[in-house]
């Protein structure tokens, strides 16, 4: 997993619940906390930090990367609003995934594994359908980083995953629908 | 005390966090310091890569991009020791040293060299073999390991590791270069990439290597002998006259052999192109072999030798350039060596073919104005060997130069002699040499030229036969002869033997249509087939004597006869010749002349006859000029004759007075 992914989690803990709680969080996954953002690390460290912050906070872990997801996508907005500013619709933001920024995120962190969504559905059609495979099966950190877009168009998401890997199935399907937030 | 050594845990805390950036600091120099390695080493694959594209695209030389790709590629590679093989030519294909090197001075490194340029390397054996056979790049990461064959010699010179790559063009290796290291080990995996890109941009440079010296062959060689061609030898003949000019008072001389092949026409019209192109090949190696076998103290090379070159100039025309010859003599030698090579049967895949070659001599030294000038010297006196009878040599002289531009107007006269009607049909009587009756006639052509006056076939057949004139002429006097016989067998010997002898030259006997054409003739003129005769001579029957068989017998099927003329002149095996269904054999008349007074002579006409009357063939002694010939002749058992001494050939109203004076006197004479 690439330094970025570690840092973003260190800055929306750090500012949701301060220093302090990311201190504890890498003590509790044995963690060493030295990520830089050009390095890559392995992959259970993200597991052992989400385990960490699910105990933490009494949460599953799968709401763990849903939430963090949700809050990493404005940092991300900051830092490259490029991949933003072309649209106003979460829907057509989320279509240039594999196309634009998934490119982009290969040529800034070489060696990058960017996970492949396969798009289901016309052009016209309202709903999304995106289906994700990956060993890792974080398709929780899809779902939220779905919503944080949302959010950044002001949008509201609903999102349903009919099948996920997580309960047995091969791939995850994840189907969204946006709606101007009310 | 407790307190200030109790640590403040806030304070703790504050330092792991500045130890935990501390350390992202120096991780994340790493990673910018590998990346900027990695960057480096990119940057110097490019540089490299970029200067082998760029020199391998202005390369001219194939053994200068190599010098320079070693160069560069020892730089890159810190390797002290470079060396390039190319493929040998011929069999086996194997790895030869080119001698380009990259290596520094000393003894130890000389030895390696030494060693290396002497070996060929065979597929398979050692690094350079290797290579060789896989067609990939390959190391050796300790060569007191392996059992390399220098090993022994690379350790003195102190090198430790080595790898090389093969330069490819499509899957062929092409070049092999090998490079040693100082330092033991493998060379890492983006070195071998970077390699064999190397090796595709020399590839690139030995192939349009190739292809230039492909299109230059193509310019200067025949493609169907492989000689050089008319370009090439007359831009060597020329390089030949000024190294002439610049020798001492530009006294050295060259020679220019001109020659052809006699009956290459017939060869080529009766067995076909293909034949004709075979023989044309095995002409080349016997004059490349004849050549090179009298030259033996110059290097050779493929077609002659460093002092003689042959050339093709077209068809079946050969030069022959001899540089630096000392006398005349030499040319001679030269000249009457090739005449006697050309002149033994070439082993064809499907003929025996019989050919020989005239030819014309010139010479050139400093003073010779260009090149063309002594080839057209040259071709003059082929001209004039040829017109003296063929299968001899000629040296030009100023004199045929004047002869020569009259031959040349006799041939433009030629043209067209036959449609202005200048050509007529006159008729020798043919004899028997007991009553002295005329058994027959030989038709013989004549030209009556506009302002030469007469001219005998001797002066212009020849020309004809060169020019493709003498079908027309053949076929016109055929038709000519037959439908005269006709008539006169209809006026004077309705029911007797009067016959039509008819010669026919080889080149149109050679003819494919030439049996039909025949047959053409007696149908259109009425003539019944036994009172033909067709004269051939013994080279024309000769030149592929299992053809000629088989069309005499067909011809003879229809009750065509046939006379071997001039018989006793040429070379032939007997035995081939009496295969032949022959009926007449016809003297010629330098074993006739003077017969009476020559004792010799009558010994071998005694046996001729002998020989004839055995196997029942007729024989006809030309060119009786005295009485006491003709009592010779007789006393000999000879059984016709034809000659002065019994008439000249006679045109059409005195051959009449003739046979008229014959039949009415023999209606009340009767034998």
């Amino acid at each position: 997993m690439k330094g970025i992914v570690f840092n973003l989690l260190a800055q929306v803990v750090q500012r949701e619940y301060g220093e302090d709680a990311w201190d504890a969080m890498l003590e509790s996954a044995s963690a060493s906390g030295v990520y830089t953002s050009l390095g890559t690390y392995p992959d259970d460290e993200v597991g052992r930090l989400v385990q960490a912050a699910a105990s933490m906070l009494g949460q599953p872990p799968q709401a763990i990367l849903r939430w963090f997801g949700r809050k990493a996508m404005p940092i991300l907005a900051d830092r490259f609003p490029a991949f933003f500013d072309p649209h106003t619709h979460t829907r057509d933001f989320v279509l240039t995934l594999n196309d634009i920024v998934h490119p982009e995120v290969r040529k800034l962190y070489p060696g990058a594994l960017c996970p492949v969504f396969d798009f289901d559905g016309d052009d016209d059609d309202e709903v999304v359908q995106m289906r994700y495979h990956s060993h890792r099966k974080l398709c929780a950190l899809a779902h939220g980083f779905v919503e944080g877009a949302a959010d950044h168009y002001g949008e509201t998401a609903i999102v349903t995953e009919p099948t996920c890997m997580h309960r047995g199935d091969e791939a995850c399907l994840i189907v969204m629908q946006f709606a101007k937030a009310s | 005390m407790s307190e200030a050594e109790a640590p403040d845990p806030e304070l703790a805390r504050l330092l792991r966090r500045l130890e935990r950036e501390r350390q992202i600091r120096i991780e994340a120099e790493n990673i910018a310091e590998q990346g900027l390695r990695d960057l480096y080493e990119r940057q110097r694959e490019l540089t490299l890569i970029e200067a082998l594209i760029t020199a391998a695209n202005e390369a001219v030389d194939v053994d200068a991009i190599m010098e320079f790709a070693l160069r560069r590629i020892c730089k890159y590679s810190n390797c002290p020791v470079g060396h390039v093989y190319l493929r040998a030519e011929g069999p086996g294909r194997d790895l030869v040293s080119t001698r380009i090197w990259q290596v520094p001075r000393g003894e130890a490194f000389e030895a390696f060299c030494r060693i290396a340029e002497a070996t060929r390397v065979a597929s398979g054996v050692g690094l350079a073999g290797r290579i060789l056979a896989t067609g990939e790049a390959t190391w050796i990461e300790d060569l007191t390991d392996d059992n390399f064959a220098r090993a022994a010699l690379a350790r003195q010179a102190g090198l430790k590791a080595a790898f090389g790559f093969p330069v490819l063009i499509g899957a062929e290796v092409a070049a092999v270069l090998e490079f040693f290291s100082k330092r033991p080990g493998a060379p890492d995996a983006s070195m071998l990439r970077i390699m064999a890109q190397v090796g595709t941009q020399l590839g690139r440079v030995i192939e349009r290597k190739r292809a230039r010296d492909h299109l230059t062959h193509h310019a200067y060689h025949d493609s169907l002998t492989g000689l050089p061609n008319r370009a090439m030898f007359m831009e060597r003949l020329n390089q030949a006259i000024a190294a002439a000019r610049a020798s001492a008072e530009g006294g050295r001389r060259l020679a220019v052999l001109f020659l052809d092949l006699d009956r290459f026409k017939t060869v080529n019209d009766s067995l076909g192109h293909l034949v004709g192109d075979e023989l044309l090949v095995l002409v080349a190696r016997r004059l490349a072999a004849c050549l090179r076998a009298g030259d033996q103290a110059s290097r050779e090379y493929r077609y002659g030798t460093e002092r003689q070159l042959i050339g093709r100039l077209g068809g079946d025309e050969f030069t022959i350039l001899l540089d630096d010859v000392r006398q005349t003599q030499d040319a001679i030698e030269v000249a009457e060596r090739i005449m006697h090579e050309l002149g033994l049967p070439f082993g064809l895949s499907k003929h025996e073919v019989y050919t020989g070659a005239s030819v014309g001599i010139a010479f050139g030294d400093g003073s010779s104005r260009n090149g063309h000038d002594i080839v057209r010297q040259a071709d003059i006196a082929l001209y004039r060997a040829k017109s003296r009878g063929r299968g001899r040599w000629e040296l030009f002289d100023d004199a045929m130069g004047a002869q020569v531009a009259e031959q040349l107007q006799l041939e433009r006269d030629l043209h067209g002699a036959l449609e202005r009607g200048e050509l007529r049909v006159h008729y020798q009587p043919i004899v028997s040499l007991q009553d002295s009756r005329i058994q027959g006639f030989e038709a013989l052509v004549r030209w009556e030229h506009p302002e030469k006056g007469w001219i005998m076939p001797g002066d212009f057949i020849l020309l004809a036969e060169e020019t493709g004139q003498i079908h027309a002429i053949g076929q016109w006097m055929l038709h000519q002869a037959c439908s005269q016989i006709r008539r006169w067998r209809e006026s004077f010997d309705p029911q007797g033997a009067l016959y039509v002898s008819v010669n026919v030259s080889a080149v149109e006997f050679a003819r494919r249509d030439f049996v039909q054409r025949v047959l053409e003739a007696l149908h259109a003129t009425g003539l019944p087939p036994q009172r033909l005769k067709l004269e051939i001579t013994e080279s024309a029957a000769m030149a592929d004597p299992e053809r000629t068989q088989g069309q005499l017998k067909e011809l003879q099927g229809h009750g065509i006869q046939f006379s071997l003329d001039d018989f006793g002149t040429g070379f032939s095996s007997l035995s081939h010749l009496l295969q032949l269904p022959i009926h007449t054999l016809k003297i010629d008349r330098s074993f006739v002349n003077e017969i009476d007074a020559d004792g010799r002579k009558r010994h071998v006409l005694d046996t001729i006859v002998a020989l004839a009357r055995n196997l029942d063939i007729e024989v006809v002694a030309e060119g009786t000029e005295t009485s006491g010939e003709v009592d010779c002749l007789s006393a000999l058992n000879c059984h016709y004759a034809q000659g002065f001494y019994f008439s000249h050939a006679l045109d059409q109203k005195a051959a009449e007075v003739m046979l008229s004076k014959q039949f009415d006197a023999g209606a009340e004479r009767p034998e």
